[in-house]
């Protein structure tokens, strides 16, 4: 696992750019709230970013955008305190393909 | 357990349920469709609010939390995967086992590493094909006594 910051991931073409800016502007709601079970980078993040363990959450844009044959949305972790959002991340789910022998 | 969605945006959320810090404001639209059933895969009751772990309409591989008031109970019967745990702070969870064997898998799930994410794949599978179909009281008294009996 890192240990250090995790620099942004830059969008790969417009859609993405699209659905960052979307969820940047605030379409996004939280997934996991650390007030009421902590993150497993609270460390890392409280060692890098400051605040307590507590004070961080999960975030996702509202918008699964289908991109590539993907669906996508964009993720990030957020300090409730302090408002800082950092480390943000596409994350690319690709349809399961079928077995080969069916 | 199953429950249909009967509203979808902020607006229908008692205020215990509106947390702006967390983007849950009256504005929100919840992608979720009016009249669909949805699957619970797991619940939490926190400050006298439910939450509902369900795959909405925008599912990709991790089922969301969305507010109990959006929805009404279809089917209340519970699945035989569910386990429960409370919290020392008054959190009660009900989910399948593995969310709580290891008390980062909802994290590494959303993180979409790949051993949870087929973990949750293989548990929607089963839930969403639950039998609940049981039989009526006397018969399954009386074949638990013959059971018994024998």
């Amino acid at each position: 696992m890192s240990q250090g910051a995790i620099p942004d991931e830059s969008p790969r073409n417009l859609p993405e750019q699209l659905l960052l800016q979307d969820a940047k502007a605030g379409n996004c709601i939280v997934i996991h709230c650390g007030t009421d079970r902590l993150l497993g980078d609270a460390p890392r993040l409280i060692a890098i970013y400051g605040g307590n363990p507590e004070d961080w959450d999960k975030m996702t844009s509202i918008e699964a955008f289908e991109i590539n044959g993907a669906s996508v949305q964009v993720h990030w972790l957020k300090n409730s305190q302090t408002l800082q959002e950092v480390e943000f991340k596409f994350k690319r789910q690709y349809p399961k393909t079928a077995p080969k022998n069916m | 357990m199953k429950i249909r969605c009967i509203a979808n945006t902020g607006n229908a959320l008692p205020e215990s349920y509106l947390k702006p810090e967390f983007y849950f404001t009256k504005e929100v639209e919840f992608p979720l469709t009016l009249g669909k059933e949805y699957v619970v895969y797991a619940l939490y009751q926190s400050q006298d609010n439910v939450w509902y772990y369900i795959c909405d309409d925008n599912y990709t591989y991790y089922p969301m939390q969305n507010p109990a008031p959006l929805f009404e109970v279809v089917d209340s019967r519970v699945s035989k995967y569910w386990r429960f745990e409370l919290a020392p702070n008054g959190r009660l969870e009900i989910a399948f086992e593995l969310w709580f064997t290891d008390p980062y898998f909802y994290d590494k799930l959303t993180d979409q590493e790949e051993a949870e994410v087929e973990i949750f794949d293989k548990i929607k599978e089963l839930m969403d094909a639950e039998d609940f179909d049981l039989p009526p009281l006397d018969v399954a008294v009386e074949k638990l006594r013959e059971t018994v009996s024998v």
